[in-house]
């Protein structure tokens, strides 16, 4: 399992912070689908 | 958007990714006194660290970038450079990493990171598969065909503004740097000194790069064929004119006609 912490502030860009996590839960999915295990890649 | 932990949490992490600011709105945020020992310590600790788009500008206060390679959005690019001298920067790529520093381009470059950190820690086969999901090449590593020049203006130096303003309006012309400065009254190599401490350009990269971005303006909005647009914009020969557009832009006229064209 992978920890990705994601840095946010006041004035950041919250799109980019949510544009990360839904890229990173697609690949949790597709993880899944690939390796055929319960285990997802990315903790968030 | 509510935060779910502390900066502390930052200490279990194995990748932290530092989330870009809007920049024009204001200038760049200095980095919280807490930020910088947090983010040293956990680099030393092999913690990849990746500054999204323009979050280079925090990442780089810390002083890990510098004698490293790095990219930010091509926009702020210049001030970048001013700003962090000591830093190694790449403005066309699209994502770079040295020594578990990332930093990337502008906005869809962050799909690149992304793709970066699950080839790191995924497969290739998952690349490919989110790839398809996100409608990113993942081979994609310039930001260049998609960077519109802008031109140093507000320097103060009459002579060389009017120098720009005849380009401008006459980069259609056979034109010489030595015509050009005697028009403005100046010695060719007293105005290629001027030109380049006003413009941070030489005047025939300025002069190129405005009639590439013109070429550029009529390749995605006519039908105008290669040869046309050469001489249009200024060119004798369409062979020189092709090399110039690939070295700035880095892709051919018809690369970017395909990729930009609006008809």
């Amino acid at each position: 399992m992978v920890n990705v912490a994601m840095l946010a502030y006041d004035g950041c860009l919250f799109s980019s912070v949510e544009l990360l996590a839904d890229a990173f839960s697609i690949s949790n999915l597709w993880h899944i689908k690939l390796k055929r295990e319960r285990k997802t890649l990315y903790y968030q | 958007m509510e935060p779910d932990g502390a900066l502390e949490d930052l200490k279990d992490a194995d990748v932290i990714l530092i989330a870009p600011y809007l920049f024009g709105a204001h200038r760049y945020p200095e980095a919280i006194p807490e930020l910088v020992p947090l983010l040293i310590h956990q680099h030393k600790q092999k913690v990849r660290i990746g500054a999204v788009c323009t979050a280079a500008f925090i990442l780089a206060q810390t002083g890990l970038l510098d004698g490293r390679i790095a990219t930010t959005n091509w926009q702020v690019s210049k001030t970048f450079i001013q700003t962090f001298p000591n830093v190694l920067v790449k403005p066309d790529r699209i994502l770079t990493e040295d020594n578990g520093l990332i930093c990337t381009g502008a906005a869809t470059s962050q799909y690149h990171l992304a793709l970066h950190i699950i080839e790191r820690f995924g497969s290739k086969a998952l690349v490919r598969a989110c790839s398809k999901v996100f409608l990113v090449d993942p081979c994609r590593v310039s930001q260049t065909p998609y960077i519109i020049a802008s031109f140093k203006k507000n320097h103060g130096d009459d002579k060389i503004a009017e120098a720009q303003r005849w380009m401008e309006t006459s980069y259609q012309d056979t034109l010489t740097i030595d015509a050009i400065a005697e028009r403005v009254g100046l010695s060719s190599r007293h105005f290629k000194r001027r030109f380049k401490m006003a413009t941070d350009e030489t005047p025939i990269a300025y002069l190129h790069q405005i009639r590439i971005e013109v070429a550029k303006q009529k390749l995605e909005g006519t039908r105008k064929n290669i040869d046309e647009i050469t001489h249009l914009v200024g060119y004798e020969d369409s062979g020189t004119f092709r090399r110039l557009f690939k070295r700035i832009t880095s892709l051919s006229p018809r690369e970017y006609r395909d990729r930009f064209s609006t008809l």
